[in-house]
């Protein structure tokens, strides 16, 4: 992608999501971004998850990403995610849209992959944390029938549907990371007290730097995992976007002083959304101790990085 | 003569690229495993033995000529993307063999000279890169440290050359060193960074002294060097005369961009070490491996976008100070990782093997300190690259 393709791209992303009444999957739709993501599918779907995050809106755009690699069409099914902590599903998950408005839902039981049918699943919305936006709370009970009929997808098609999403999630913290880290600068570089802009504190100026250096550092993490490809690669990605966030916003929180934690400033979102993001799909705790347990049980630490 | 008659000669395209590069050093590195284990698991007693050593690998991969792919053919390379180097260095780490110390200097100086003065390096290099030499960089003084460009270090004009007086200290591998980078004043004592000129000094030049100084680990890393008239001719001067800083920024865009990608292969392989020999049921730590783990890749994936950027011919500016401010949590969390699952091994070990191991920690130290401290690092990049209101407001 040439820098005007993209720059039209993000202009076009950036419209789509402001317009808060509209679908922006269907939106996306219309822009032809089918083709821009088969043309280049790393960048394209950096850039539509960044963006996502930057404007912290909820919308199906990651069940497509998790269905595309299941091999499922997106157009009359959603996914359930395992409940945050859990890598699959035992009777209760997480959808990011209404399972009675799709036909079926995929869902990762302890037993496998599993296609249910949407009609037996009861479903509740949720704004919990995440204030603005709705999530759904979706029971699963043993038993429930199996849609017909059941495509049989490969055997790694949940593995590589969770490294997916772990890559797009990855993108959207970084877009969220991303304004909490702006917003911070330009507060505390406007802001003055004792007579000069709290910035110009070292200790302001330092938690900003390590800030900007971790997100920095997730973005050229999920090139590589890109490039990579692995689902360990994917894990490393999401795992290091997590801690941004997390370092990033827990700084954003303090450095925004009382206005910053009230209705009336707009931090509040991305720090809400960020943190059930976050979760979805395996949070940095969780990963983190992952990665290290297979280490520590023999597996020789991937490079996952190459010059 | 030397062990290279004992090993396969590269044989490579001109024009080579990274992947087949790493493919072909790879297969190679493993058809002479058995040679290269010389330089797998050693422990030197000093510093000095150590060099001596690694000296021998220098030569060896000089000789078969992987270590001469990516430096010009003027300075005696076999040309090809300067990245190449940068892949060498990472597939001896991940093939656990310990870098000669040299490539410290080798890397930075040696790019440098090749960089500002061709003329000198096919002079000089060939002798640093096999071991023959090597350089120290003579910028630190006992009353300037992170703020170096009060240094009073003076150069006066002495005919055709000039005469250096005072005092450098922290210099690293000095202590058995050839030839030192100098920074001195030639402008009035308040010009700052404006009245500064880098030479390039032989250590055997009369009046000039150097005594080592001991890491806390024991190892010589460091030296002070004491000048006394010291005479250096014209044609050693890199850069213009007050030109010294311009030269300085240049020499920490390598710094802290390729040397720290050097170092995180270092981590990588130290992590890879230290999990394999531990055997623990501490439940803290897969989370802790796990975090160290991270923190390497965190820097090995922005250092690695340095080395490409370098490698395309850019000029790095203060960016390269947030892969220093990752790589010094990396060097923390990896040297405090060996010691925390295992303390007791790690703490009460008089073997060889243990002492590098120390020296291994305190150097993890010395890496938020060195090239700029942590703080100074994050002061430049809220200065030039956040652009946040300055320290004085
Ligand atoms: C292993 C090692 C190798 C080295 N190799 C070389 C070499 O080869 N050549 C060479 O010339 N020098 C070398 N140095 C010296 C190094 O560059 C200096 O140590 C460094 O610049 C800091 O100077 P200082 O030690 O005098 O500390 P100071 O300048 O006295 O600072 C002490 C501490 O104060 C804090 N500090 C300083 N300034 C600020 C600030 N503005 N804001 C907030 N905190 C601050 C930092 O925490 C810093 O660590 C080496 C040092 C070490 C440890």
């Amino acid at each position: 992608m040439d820098n005007a393709d993209r720059q039209l791209l993000i202009e076009s992303l950036r419209s789509t999501f402001a317009s808060a009444d509209a679908d922006p999957a269907a939106a996306l739709d219309e822009l032809g971004w089918a083709e821009a993501q088969e043309a280049d599918p790393a960048e394209a779907t950096t850039l539509l998850f960044t963006e996502h995050g930057r404007h912290a809106v909820t919308s199906s755009l990651l069940d497509r990403v998790v269905l595309a690699e299941i091999g499922a069409d997106h157009a009359d099914a959603a996914v359930v995610y395992p409940p945050f902590g859990a890598d699959h599903v035992t009777d209760e998950g997480v959808a990011l849209v209404d399972p009675a408005t799709v036909a079926s839902v995929w869902v990762q039981r302890e037993s496998g992959l599993a296609q249910l049918s949407s009609g037996e699943l009861s479903a509740r919305p949720v704004h919990g944390f995440d204030t603005a936006r709705t999530w759904w709370r979706v029971r699963v009970p043993a038993g429930t029938p199996a849609a017909t009929p059941v495509p049989q997808p490969p055997p790694d098609a949940w593995e590589r549907a969770v490294a997916a999403g772990r890559r797009a999630l990855a993108a959207e913290l970084h877009g969220i990371t991303e304004v909490l880290l702006q917003n911070a600068i330009r507060h505390t570089s406007e802001r003055v007290q004792y007579g000069r802009p709290i910035a110009a504190y070292q200790t302001v100026r330092h938690r900003l730097v390590e800030g900007h250096a971790v997100l920095e550092a997730a973005r050229s993490v999920l090139d590589s995992a890109w490039t990579d490809g692995s689902p360990w690669a994917a894990a490393v990605a999401k795992a290091v976007a997590g801690t941004a966030y997390r370092d990033v916003a827990r700084h954003a929180m303090q450095l925004c002083g009382a206005v910053g934690l009230t209705r009336e400033h707009h931090q509040h979102g991305f720090v809400e959304r960020g943190a059930l993001l976050e979760e979805l799909l395996g949070s940095a705790r969780h990963l983190e101790r992952e990665l290290g347990y297979r280490l520590l049980t023999g597996l020789r630490a991937p490079a996952v990085v190459e010059l | 003569m030397t062990a290279s008659l004992s090993v396969e000669p590269a044989d490579l395209e001109p024009g080579i690229d990274l992947p087949r590069f790493r493919d072909r050093f790879r297969a190679w590195l493993r058809k002479h495993s058995d040679v290269l284990a010389a330089w797998r698991d050693v422990h030197p007693a000093s510093l000095e033995e150590a060099l001596r050593h690694d000296a021998k690998l220098l030569v060896l991969l000089w000789e078969s000529g992987w270590g001469k792919w990516g430096w010009p053919e003027a300075v005696g390379g076999a040309g090809g993307a300067a990245a190449l180097r940068s892949v060498l260095i990472d597939e001896l780490w991940a093939h656990d063999i310990e870098l000669p110390h040299q490539y410290d200097s080798i890397e930075i100086l040696g790019q440098m000279v090749t960089d500002l003065r061709p003329d000198l390096a096919q002079r000089f290099f060939p002798a640093l890169a096999t071991g023959r030499e090597l350089w120290a960089q003579g910028f630190s003084e006992p009353e300037a440290g992170s703020d170096l460009a009060s240094l009073r270090t003076r150069a006066t004009p002495d005919g055709d050359g000039f005469r250096l007086n005072g005092q450098k200290i922290w210099n690293s591998l000095a202590a058995a060193g050839n030839r030192a980078f100098v920074l001195a004043r030639t402008g009035t004592p308040e010009s700052r960074h404006r009245g500064l000129t880098m030479f390039f000094v032989d250590l055997d030049t009369p009046g000039l002294v150097v005594r080592p100084i001991a890491l806390a680990s024991g190892f010589n890393h460091l030296a002070e060097i004491f000048l006394d008239d010291v005479p250096v001719p014209a044609d050693r001067l890199i850069g213009e005369v007050d030109g010294g800083w311009a030269v300085l920024m240049k020499l920490m865009q390598y710094e802290r961009g390729t040397y720290a990608w050097q170092r995180q292969a270092k981590l990588l392989c130290r992590l890879r070490g230290l999990v394999s020999r531990l055997d623990t049921d501490d439940p803290a730590a897969p989370a802790e491996v796990g975090r160290a783990y991270l923190r390497v890749l965190a820097t090995r994936a922005k250092t690695a976008n340095t080395v490409r950027r370098l490698d395309a011919g850019n000029t790095l500016g203060p960016d390269t100070s947030v892969d220093k401010v990752l790589l010094g949590a990396a060097e923390h969390a990896v040297a405090d990782l060996a010691r925390d699952l295992d303390p007791y091994g790690f703490l009460l070990d008089d073997s060889a093997a243990a002492a590098h191991r120390y020296d291994d920690w305190w150097f993890s130290r010395a890496t938020t300190i060195f090239g700029g401290a942590g703080e100074v690092q994050r002061g430049i990049v809220a200065d030039r690259v956040l652009r946040l209101p300055t320290e004085k407001g």
